[in-house]
């Protein structure tokens, strides 16, 4: 089968053509139809570039990425993006925010968008602005946002980066159920900073080195699903996996300091 | 909060009271140049129709010149705000044009339209529209980033970015600028007036002060001022409910 998602030496400069900084480089990957792809790397390896080239908001300087066969050339309704911070509209409550999206997809009620806060547990939050609610509760408003408008793909940009341990563990399980319901399976590429994230949720991780990112690796998850925490963490293999992938980003930060030195000529 | 409201009251008492001594108790100051209060307060009854006209006729004058300014300035400042290409060419323009004080148009504008209402209603409009027009740009330009993207990955079309996007992300700034609009337009009207109207709360200082009637005089002024609170307090208001999802965060 065709994959879903085709990444084909994508590679990315920031800048004018007097100046400019390459970010990406060769990045190539195939994505799976209802595939959960987690990324890793280096803060500034280009992890936020590549969720921009796959919505659409960027243009890979070289290489193409097609969805579906069909070369990416904008924002699409076929592609739903969670950021970090930024996602909601500070002034639009939480109902009006969903209900906003939905609208530039299809018509719909504000029923019909309430019933995607309910998914979620935050339907007496509706009338709350963005400003009113917790990070966490943020966050759950933009992914019930993203799964409203029902799209095949899900782009993530570190979604639980700035929730407390505690929230971070609901959303993730909130993420998986969401991800498994519907009528259409749906892929989901998520960017993360933590292994654990990773590892728990991903069926492949790719790896990214430091700036400007390649593709160091890419890593099988093993685990059956549905997956257990506490069981998780005790498993040898867990911990062998793990470890793998901290000594791959250690071993590119170790290698990224020792050019620093050798610069400075020590 | 109560002790704001006593401190308030009391100043506004001492400020009476001396009024209060100076004129009517002591007759220290000139009668003929400073009205009692009592004085004037039997004013602003006598006149009551007279001001009340000359509100009817200032606000007419006021609201068409900031309609104006509304609806040609904020559109404007978010397209201006918008294209890159656009802004880089009027942005010359608008720094000639910004900082031309709206008062020196009032002889010419006055003698370019062919009334008088006219006329102080198009400086009302220039008065107000720079305010709002640059502060829409700058507000556009203030927008997250971030704020943006998530819009265009809804795919949100060009109408929807301008009017559901652009213009809430600006509004601080909007209404910011808009409250230097108000002030300007307020002081274009009154100055307008004090040089052609035959009506309006300008008109009745400059009037009455020709005539060396001094106690009018000081009633006009007083209701002017009163009338510039309230004017901004709604305005205050209304900012406030609009802005009413930036509470927090
Ligand atoms: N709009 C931009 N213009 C120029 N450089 C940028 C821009 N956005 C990001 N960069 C640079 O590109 C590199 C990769 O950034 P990013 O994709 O945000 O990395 P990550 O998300 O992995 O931390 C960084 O060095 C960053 O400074
Ligand atoms: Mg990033």
């Amino acid at each position: 089968m065709e994959a879903l998602l085709q990444l084909e030496a994508v590679s990315l400069a920031y800048g004018n053509s007097a100046s400019n900084r390459l970010v990406l480089s060769d990045v190539t990957v195939d994505v799976k139809e209802g595939e959960f792809i987690t990324v890793v790397g280096p803060s500034g390896c280009g992890k936020s570039s590549t969720i921009g080239l796959l919505a659409g908001l960027l243009t890979p300087t070289s290489g193409t990425i097609r969805l579906q066969g069909t070369p990416i050339t904008g924002p699409g309704p076929d592609r739903a993006v969670v950021f970090q911070d930024y996602s909601l509209f500070p002034w639009m409550t939480a109902l009006d925010n969903i209900h906003f999206a939905l609208q530039q997809v299809r018509k719909a009620t504000r029923e019909e968008a309430l019933q995607y806060l309910h998914l979620v547990g935050l339907s007496e939050a509706k009338e709350k602005y963005p400003g009113e609610l917790s990070g966490g509760m943020r966050q759950r408003v933009a992914i019930a946002r993203a799964f409203a408008v029902d799209a095949p793909v899900y782009l993530m940009d570190e979604p639980f980066g700035a929730v407390d341990a505690k929230n971070r563990i609901y959303l993730q399980d909130l993420l998986l159920r969401l991800w498994k319901t519907g009528e259409h399976s749906k892929t989901i590429f998520l960017v993360t900073h933590d292994i654990d994230e990773a590892l728990y949720l991903g069926d492949r991780i790719i790896i990214f080195t430091p700036s400007p990112g390649r593709i160091r690796r890419i890593v099988e998850v093993p685990f059956t699903r549905p997956r257990t925490r506490a069981y998780l963490v005790h498993d040898p293999a867990y911990i062998q996996l793990r470890n793998e992938i901290l000594s791959l980003l250690q071993d590119d930060l170790i290698g990224e300091l020792e050019l620093v030195e050798g610069g400075s000529g020590i | 909060m109560m002790q704001k409201t006593i401190d308030r009251l009391l100043i506004f008492l001492s400020i009476f009271l001396i009024w209060e001594l100076c004129t009517h108790t002591f007759s220290i100051l000139d009668p003929f140049l400073f009205p009692s209060p009592e004085k004037v307060a039997q004013l602003l009854v006598e006149d009551s129709e007279v001001f009340r006209k000359s509100f009817t006729s200032s606000i007419y004058l006021l609201t068409s010149g900031l309609i104006l300014a509304l609806l040609t300035a904020i559109p404007l400042g978010l397209l201006v705000g918008w294209q890159r290409r656009l802004h880089q060419a009027v942005e010359p323009l608008t720094n000639l044009l910004g900082p031309i004080p709206p008062i020196v148009y009032i002889p010419y504008t006055i003698a370019l339209l062919p009334t008088f209402t006219l006329s102080s209603i198009f400086v009302i409009f220039i008065g107000a529209f720079w305010p709002l027009f640059i502060n829409t740009v700058a507000g556009v330009q203030a927008v997250e980033k971030g704020l943006i993207d998530s819009a265009r990955t809804l795919g949100v079309s060009r109408w929807t970015m301008l009017t559901r996007v652009l213009l809430p992300g600006a509004l601080p700034h909007i209404l910011s600028g808009g409250s230097i609009s108000l002030v300007l337009a307020f002081i274009l009207l009154t100055a307008a007036e004090m040089i052609g109207a035959t009506s309006g709360l300008g008109w009745y200082v400059k009037y009455f002060s020709d005539f060396a009637d001094y106690p009018r005089v000081v009633a006009g002024i007083l209701v002017i001022g009163i009338v510039v609170l309230l004017l901004m307090t709604v305005y205050r208001q209304v900012s406030s409910y609009l802005l009413r999802w930036r509470t927090s965060g």
